[in-house]
């Protein structure tokens, strides 16, 4: 899509229009220029909620909140079989001292939860792990409100497929699965960006260098059997 | 209280004890046909076939009294419940504002009665001899100072407060009435019954002093507001609060304090009362900010039939430096911890503070020791994890208890991971491995501390392993014998 055309001109306008009431929320960038370019202004917007889906989204979020997020709000189940481990967290750039970890039981309430820590704007991201019968539209279009009030970052961790989720009211939804990569390589992910508003899908095979915090598409390897599917940029 | 029977059944409480049914209490029909408490309810039968029972509910009952001790605080500050069945109220100073001791006297006996209790009630110049005359003597009297010892004289020894084995001691000897006692020597009383009776004996006299305990100490942080018309719309109530919130705060900022805790108590036109409670993670002053913590517990106040008097008690405060005001936020680049405390004020009274926590760092080399939640109260404090050793990497999510695996197919090599296996009714296939990280419990923990061989047993060898479509997870060997655990998700 050459820039210049009515088509982006018009998608400009209305990337403006979510931040109009309000100061400009910024973003952030993932560093990686293909990923980045799908983005609206070649960001994660703020002020916003994002999905996270696939068996690998908790890593991925961790290491996108790492060095971007100084304080942070999860809500998570009562009683659930893992818990956030704040020695690992740390390994991933996340500091466990700005951490503020919420309880609840019903998924409502940790909804309840999400959106006050979001609207309160005390803290740069909330992750909510919510699913099931209670994330409906209603419920994510109340978070993207408060997200919007806010300012920060909101990331709702379904726990289920990206495929398999009901409409909702995200700014983005990806599906993160993990791939195998060498010891070398801190994690590798396949990467699907399954909705983004103002911005484009697509579908990456990329690697996080932990030492420099940086995103970087998978060399393709001689141990996996069809190289990475990357989208045509 | 009775509901809804025919006010002349004899009613009797009930409970068991030492495996029979016996009477805890009754009411004066049952009185009057003879029975008294601690009857058994075969032999209360036999005397009045027609006895209503109900079963007794102790804590029910405390319950009640405590709230009719707390509604006695509109007379005075100084009010207790006393024994199960009794309020202690200490009038000094307060008689006037009522029209005098015998106005504050009939005015609460009435009220009480018109709630629908049996209310039997003295006033004198000494707590026993109150006592005395409220539960032996005649109802509703205000004896004047200095007449104790006359006015005691013929009532029964019981009204002396004593245990009852010493009560009956007494009646056996012919001693029934308090007169009988002052003639005797204190020392042989006091040889024979123990030092009590003339204890309780100069209490009722009024020549020791017995100081109240009343109920809770007196919040000296309390603002009231009592209305002409009862009020009961939640808009009415929200709006008094927010001025009584205004007072209080005014008066913690007068003091450099700041409440920990809130209690709004209701009083409704129909004696009894509601209350609604907020705790704050830091000592707030703030009126809009507790304002919109009480938001949500207003809904559980229940106006009743309409509340009169609402009263505003800081329970619990802190010194709270004076604050300069601040300017306007600027960027979102710093959130400042007010908003912060906020939001754990806020979510901490929605879920309970123990379920907003932070992470504090325990140094213990074993995983699941090396960290814990605290309650996150002060977020700013030094949570310890700064200071932390550089470590192999660590999982990001850590398993409650570690989970077992079914081995399906053992390692490459002795002591390497298996190559597959079951976890969480799912076959997974090994795909890289790397380890092990051998992990010792601290020496001072388990049973076989001195022992090398228990030590050894306990260690874990802890692998990364990297399942055949990429997921990483933290397994552990627990002892040389192979038993294999995942501990820990990477991804």
């Amino acid at each position: 899509m050459p820039d210049g055309s009515p088509l982006a001109a018009l998608r400009a306008a209305l990337a403006v229009a979510p931040a109009a009431g309000g100061r400009r929320p910024s973003g952030w960038a993932t560093g990686l220029p293909a990923l980045d370019a799908a983005l609206p202004e070649g960001r994660l917007a703020a002020g916003a909620v994002h999905g996270l889906a696939g068996r690998a989204a908790y890593g991925f979020l961790v290491r996108l909140l790492g060095r971007r997020a100084r304080r942070v709000l999860w809500v998570r189940p009562v009683g659930a079989a893992d818990a956030v481990y704040p020695h690992g967290l740390k390994a991933c750039g996340l500091d466990p001292a700005g951490l503020l970890l919420v309880t609840a039981r019903t998924d409502a309430e940790r909804l309840a939860a999400a959106e006050e820590g979001l609207r309160s704007g005390a803290v740069d991201a909330v992750v909510a792990e919510v699913g099931g019968r209670a994330l409906t539209l209603t419920a994510s279009r109340r978070l993207q409100l408060a997200a919007q009030a806010g300012g920060g970052f909101g990331f709702l961790l379904p726990g289920e497929e990206a495929a398999r989720l009901p409409a909702l009211s995200l700014a983005s939804l990806w599906q993160i699965d993990p791939r195998p990569a060498p010891w070398t390589v801190a994690a590798r992910w396949r990467v699907d960006l399954a909705r983004c508003r103002n911005g484009r899908t697509g579908t990456w095979e990329v690697d996080w260098d932990a030492q420099t915090d940086r995103l970087a598409m998978a060399a393709p390897a001689g141990d996996r059997p069809v190289a990475a599917r990357i989208a045509a940029e | 209280m009775r509901h809804g029977s025919p006010p002349n059944r004899p009613l009797a409480l009930i409970a068991g004890r030492g495996g029979r049914l016996v009477l805890t209490a009754i009411d004066r029909p049952a009185a009057a046909a003879g029975l008294t408490p601690g009857m058994s309810l075969a032999d209360a039968r036999t005397l009045c076939p027609e006895l209503e029972t109900a079963p007794a509910d102790p804590a029910g009952d405390a319950a009640a009294l405590r709230a009719l001790a707390r509604w006695a605080e509109r007379y005075t500050p100084w009010a207790a419940p006393d024994g199960v069945d009794g309020l202690l109220l200490d009038l000094t100073g307060c008689a006037h504002l009522f029209g005098g001791e015998a106005a504050l006297l009939a005015d609460l006996l009435r009220r009480c009665r018109a709630a629908g209790l049996a209310a039997r009630g003295a006033l004198a110049g000494s707590a026993g001899a109150a006592w005395a005359l409220a539960r032996c003597g005649e109802t509703d009297t205000v004896l004047p100072a200095g007449q104790e010892r006359d006015a005691l004289a013929p009532l029964p020894v019981a009204g002396l407060r004593l245990d009852p084995a010493t009560t009956g001691a007494l009646e056996r000897l012919g001693l029934r009435s308090i007169g009988d006692l002052y003639p005797l020597p204190r020392a042989s009383l006091a040889a024979r019954f123990g030092a009590a009776i003339g204890r309780r004996l100069d209490q009722a006299l009024g020549r020791q002093d017995e100081p109240i305990a009343p109920q809770r100490p007196a919040a000296p942080y309390r603002t009231r507001l009592a209305f002409a018309e009862p009020i009961g719309r939640r808009e009415d109530i929200a709006a008094v609060l927010d001025r009584l919130l205004a007072e209080l705060c005014a008066l913690l900022e007068r003091d450099g304090q700041g409440a920990r805790r809130l209690t709004l108590a209701g009083f409704r036109v129909d004696h009894t009362m509601v209350e609604a409670a907020i705790g704050t993670a830091r000592p707030a002053r703030a009126p809009a900010a507790l304002a919109r913590l009480f938001a949500e517990r207003l809904d559980r106040i229940d106006p009743g039939f309409g509340i009169e008097t609402l009263v505003l008690t800081a329970e619990a405060v802190e010194p709270l430096a004076p604050t300069q005001v601040a300017l306007p936020e600027g960027g979102r680049g710093q959130p400042s911890p007010a908003t912060l405390a906020d939001l754990i004020d806020r979510l901490g009274n929605r879920l309970g503070f123990h379920h907003v926590t932070r992470p504090l760092a325990v140094a213990s080399h074993v995983p699941e020791q090396a960290f814990r939640q605290a309650p996150a109260l002060a977020l700013e404090a030094d949570s310890g994890w700064d200071s932390l050793p550089a470590l192999p990497p660590r999982p990001s999510r850590l398993l409650a208890r570690p989970e077992a695996l079914e081995v399906l197919a053992p390692g490459r090599e002795a002591g390497w991971p298996p190559a597959c296996f079951r976890w969480r009714r799912r076959v997974w296939h090994m795909g890289r491995a790397r380890g092990p990280e051998r992990i010792l419990p601290e020496w001072w923990h388990g049973a076989g501390a001195c022992d090398g061989n228990e030590n050894r047993a306990a260690a874990r060898d802890y692998w990364q392993v990297e399942e055949s479509e990429g997921e990483r997870f933290w397994l552990f060997r627990a002892d040389p014998a192979g038993r294999w655990y995942l501990h820990g998700l990477f991804s």
